[in-house]
């Protein structure tokens, strides 16, 4: 390896620690720091006092509560349906594996408005429909409490654990589970006492990513439990920034503590999966049979659909009657339909076209970027091994630790008097540094499978380091980069707390304009709305599973980059 | 490529009355259709104690056969029956799961669970049909002793090496005393000194438990040395089934023969055929074989196996381990015979592996010889007519 090269690269990746390493600095120390005027502060622990008051220890207390509820409703769901689709004989099988992603790609925001109109108290479909089969006189199911919130963004999550646990399911070698039948086990023994046991650290682990996922979500409780006055950590957050006038030192203390968390369990999750040893790949005598489940099969796909059904079929359905509808109270009048708030979506004054171009240009941008840093990254660490590469490893999954609302209050503050702040600029690094993670996963993956013999070869052959990378390299690992690319491209279609953070008039991503629009817009609108953006995100996400599908394996490419 | 079903019974008459009757394990019409690997309409029976092998290449059916035996996969057609228990039968809709069978099961890849340790996995399906504890303990640790492990039970399977992790497979599919036992390519992934003895013990073990099994396997010397009976598979169907014995006597085919080991193949023309009998007083057909050699036709005999008739084009073989090498010149030449020069010598350590250029072919040798006749000696490659076999191409 020539010596400029090694150079080049080193402070290519130092670079970037920097720029990963800067927000964070900057939320650090802003939480200890008092405002005393316009521009000045005294280092103090004022705001970590403050913590301690009474409304912001409740908060923490929801969130603790929403956190592992949501956590234990995407764990059972998610490892049981992970399990029947990768290892059992449910019926169609392999149309689930798909449709099972579907909340995933919708994103707990959209799942979150579209269950305000089912189960809100009062003009809730469900509800609705309870009354008039006299289930009930009063709430059949009240969305806008803390057992609202968990089993809405626990639904949500579950894709996560299904992803997760399914990979750890599909790996396990099937003569293991055949064994036990053989030896007199029925299945449910077979897999209370083989499977689970095995895939018990992917299961602790994907319950612990879920866990942090919960713990950092804005959207679900901002939308279901803000105006019923159920505050968490992260809308406080929000709170302290957006509300006028921003207590900037307040929120990075409470991002701090948040962070804390995350530290933790992600912690927690690596120490689960080091001893992941035993799950092993199959070797070349196993196939994938499926357990026969017999009669139960049957409550199994009920349990699918019932899932799927609370999912994407009732939002998805719920959206589209109100968004046709004149104006909604809670029930179904077909002979009211109407155009109308689509046609109030591009109208006069909507920042719908604006939001969408918005998200567009930074998704493909940043995807674009974030790739590409990676992949350069990963070619330092891991194929010329600068000197320092285990620090460096280290730096750069450091953002995986870091909530977007937490790097949102950092590069706000850091930017706050420069011209960066209130443009599309700022909202894009934001988005480069939190998944830059993300994006070196599937890349590291994909780089890994090419052997680095291959580049010997193509060195002893004559071809340089640019030749070799260009001719091949870039077209081994494109398929592995391309899956990389959608997923990121997707994650930063559906962002919302950094992007709503960073927001000013006129840089509205299509999560952040919809947020708004729960407040400001009329329930026809903010429906048609969201259907608008449950349209792009499927749109998009159906490009990357055709993209994926060719290679092979779309579920394993996605546990890999979760 | 459907060959003839063959069901040789030389010798005793065990006939297919008296075999249906003592049948113990009994595959009828065995139907699985998916392509390669797939199997069709086959039939065989087992009696109590012995030990069939499923013997054939890669993708030839015969784990989808044991796996249909076993339960985990369902036929599209077919019975199984073991004893007087029906186990499946697409006709009367019955197909008992794997864990109601009886059966034991030995994985190519051990499929020993990993998070219990060897006593836990030896022990399961014994918990699993409800026994005590106290029963559990005694009954295991004299399995470990059975399979040479005694002592490891405290271990954890990733502790131990694949020959005693395939035998800790062995005494978990044995421990409960299965009404069959099944056994899918367990030497497969053994080296091969750890192959020889693991094979021992699965037939020791098999005769004096009297534990009736199905093993399947694509290499030919664990089969003959192992079974009882052979059926031979292709391309999903069944080839042939006999024993060891009859299948290296009256291979069905050219298929079978080359399958049973080394074989030089000789082509040739069927010219003439006499009868002849043996020390038992059994006839048997001889035929005279006209071989093209560079030099001008050579006549060979060969004992004729199925019913390939004077005219034809037939193949003869020569097993390598039934052929003498002479020098040419320092004795009387031979009857039946080839001359040729030594093209390659491999001494091994108990025999010598010759290939002599015959014009036509180059024949293999396994020798006894102490003194191996150099590379490059004219020679004469001669097998007893008892030994070779004529076939039909």
């Amino acid at each position: 390896m020539l010596a400029p090269e090694r150079l080049s690269l080193t402070v290519f990746v130092l670079a970037v620690v920097a720029l990963i390493a800067a927000p964070i600095a900057q939320v650090i120390l802003r939480s200890f720091q008092e405002q005393t005027g316009l521009l000045k502060w005294v280092w103090s622990n004022a705001n970590y006092a403050a913590l301690m008051a009474p409304d912001v220890l409740v908060s923490a207390r929801n969130s603790l509560v929403i956190a592992l509820g949501s956590m234990a409703v995407a764990t059972v769901i998610g490892v049981l349906l992970g399990w029947l689709v990768a290892r059992t004989d449910i019926p169609f099988r392999r149309t689930f594996e798909v449709l099972n992603l579907v909340p995933f790609f919708l994103s707990p925001l959209i799942g979150s408005i579209a269950w305000t109109y089912l189960g809100d108290p009062h003009a809730g479909l469900l509800n609705q429909l309870a009354r008039s089969l006299g289930l009930t006189t009063g709430t059949f199911f009240n969305v806008h409490s803390s057992f609202g919130i968990i089993v809405v963004l626990g639904l949500f999550l579950t894709p996560f654990v299904m992803l997760q646990c399914g990979a750890a399911f599909r790996q396990m070698d099937a003569s293991l589970e055949q064994a036990a039948q053989a030896c007199g086990a029925s299945w449910f023994r077979t897999a209370l006492r083989i499977t689970l046991p095995l895939a018990g650290p992917a299961i602790l682990s994907a319950a612990i990513l879920v866990f942090v996922l919960g713990i950092e979500d804005l959207s679900v409780p901002l939308v279901l439990g803000y105006g019923a006055g159920i505050q968490t950590l992260s809308t406080r957050i929000y709170d302290a920034v957006q509300i006028f006038p921003p207590n900037y030192n307040f929120g990075a203390a409470m991002g701090c503590v948040l962070m804390l968390i995350t530290v933790i369990c992600l912690y927690l999750q690596r120490r689960a999966l080091r001893d992941r040893g035993f799950v092993t790949v199959s070797g070349r005598g196993a196939r994938t049979e499926t357990m026969r489940l017999g009669r139960w099969r049957w409550l199994a796909l009920a349990g699918e659909l019932a899932f799927l059904g609370l999912a994407a079929v009732l939002p998805i359905g719920v959206l589209a009657i109100v968004a046709f509808s004149q104006g909604w109270t809670g029930s179904i009048d077909l002979g009211n339909l109407t155009f109308d708030n689509v046609k109030a979506l591009f109208g006069q004054g909507s920042i719908v076209g604006r939001a969408l171009a918005n998200s567009l240009l930074l998704s493909t941008v940043c995807a674009c970027l974030v790739v590409a840093i990676s992949v350069v990254a990963v070619y330092a660490l891991e194929r010329a091994r600068i000197t320092g590469r285990r620090l460096f490893e280290v730096c750069l999954t450091i953002p995986v630790a870091v909530p977007g609302l937490v790097l949102g209050v950092g590069l706000l503050t850091l930017v706050l008097r420069t011209p960066l702040f209130g443009s599309l600029w700022i909202i894009g690094i934001a988005y480069t540094i939190r998944f830059l993670p993300f994006a070196q996963r599937s890349v590291s993956a994909a780089f890994l499978a090419v052997h680095t013999e291959l580049e010997e070869a193509a060195r002893l052959s004559g071809a340089g380091w640019f030749r070799y990378t260009w001719r091949v390299l870039i077209p081994l690992v494109r398929p592995g980069l391309a899956a990389g690319w959608m997923l990121v491209f997707l994650t930063f279609m559906r962002e919302l707390p950094m992007s709503a953070l960073l927001q000013t008039s006129g840089t509205q991503t299509l999560s952040v304009g919809l947020l708004n629009s729960v407040s400001f817009e009329p329930p026809g609108v903010t429906a048609a709305f969201t259907m608008l953006q449950t349209v792009v995100l499927l749109v998009c996400s159906a490009g990357f599973w055709i993209l994926t599908m060719r290679r092979g394996n779309t579920e394993n490419r996605m546990a890999v980059a979760i | 490529m459907i060959e003839n079903v063959r069901t040789v019974r030389a010798g005793a008459p065990a006939d297919a009355a008296g075999q249906a009757e003592e049948a113990y394990l009994r595959v009828t019409g065995l139907t699985r259709d998916y392509g390669e690997g797939g199997v069709r309409n086959a039939t065989f029976s087992l009696r109590r104690g012995q030990l069939l092998t499923l013997l054939g290449p890669s993708g030839c059916g015969k784990t989808t056969t044991l796996r249909c035996i076993a339960g985990i996969e369902a036929p599209d057609a077919g019975t199984v029956r073991l004893g007087d228990r029906l186990m499946t039968s697409t006709e009367r809709r019955v197909h008992l799961r794997p864990e109601k069978r009886d059966i034991g099961m030995v994985f190519q890849s051990y499929a020993l669970w990993p998070h219990m340790s060897v006593f836990e996995n030896v022990a399961f399906p014994m918990r699993m049909r409800g026994a005590k504890t106290a029963a559990i303990r005694p009954r295991v640790e004299e399995m470990l002793q059975l399979v040479g492990l005694d002592g490891m039970s405290g271990r954890q399977p990733s502790q131990l090496s694949g020959g005693q992790q395939q035998r800790v497979a062995l005494a978990r599919a044995l421990v409960y005393r299965p009404g069959l036992l099944l056994l899918d390519e367990p030497l497969s992934n053994l080296d091969a000194a750890r192959r020889d003895s693991v094979r021992r013990d699965i037939g020791r073990l098999q005769r004096e438990m009297g534990i009736t099994a199905v093993y399947v396997t694509h290499d030919q010397d664990e089969a003959m040395m192992l079974s009882d009976r052979i059926v031979v598979m292709r391309d999903g169907a069944i080839v042939q089934d006999g024993t060891p014995g009859e299948l290296l006597a009256e291979p069905a085919s050219l298929f079978v023969a080359k399958l049973l080991g080394q074989t030089n193949i000789i082509e040739g023309v069927f010219a003439t055929e006499s009868t002849e009998s043996d020390v038992d007083g059994r006839t048997r057909r001889v035929a005279g074989i006209d071989v093209a050699m560079p030099d001008g036709v050579t006549r060979l005999f060969a004992r004729v196996v199925g019913d390939a008739k004077v005219g034809e084009a037939v193949s003869l073989v020569w097993r390598p381990g039934d052929l003498v090498v002479h020098e040419a010149g320092r004795a009387a030449t031979p009857g039946n015979a080839l001359a040729g020069t030594v093209a390659d010598v491999r001494v091994g350590s108990s025999l010598t592996d010759y290939t002599v250029d015959v014009g036509v072919a180059r024949i293999r040798v396994f020798a006894l010889g102490k003194q191996p006749v150099p590379a490059g000696t004219r020679v004469t490659v001669s097998c007893a007519v008892d030994s070779a076999i004529c076939l039909s191409q």
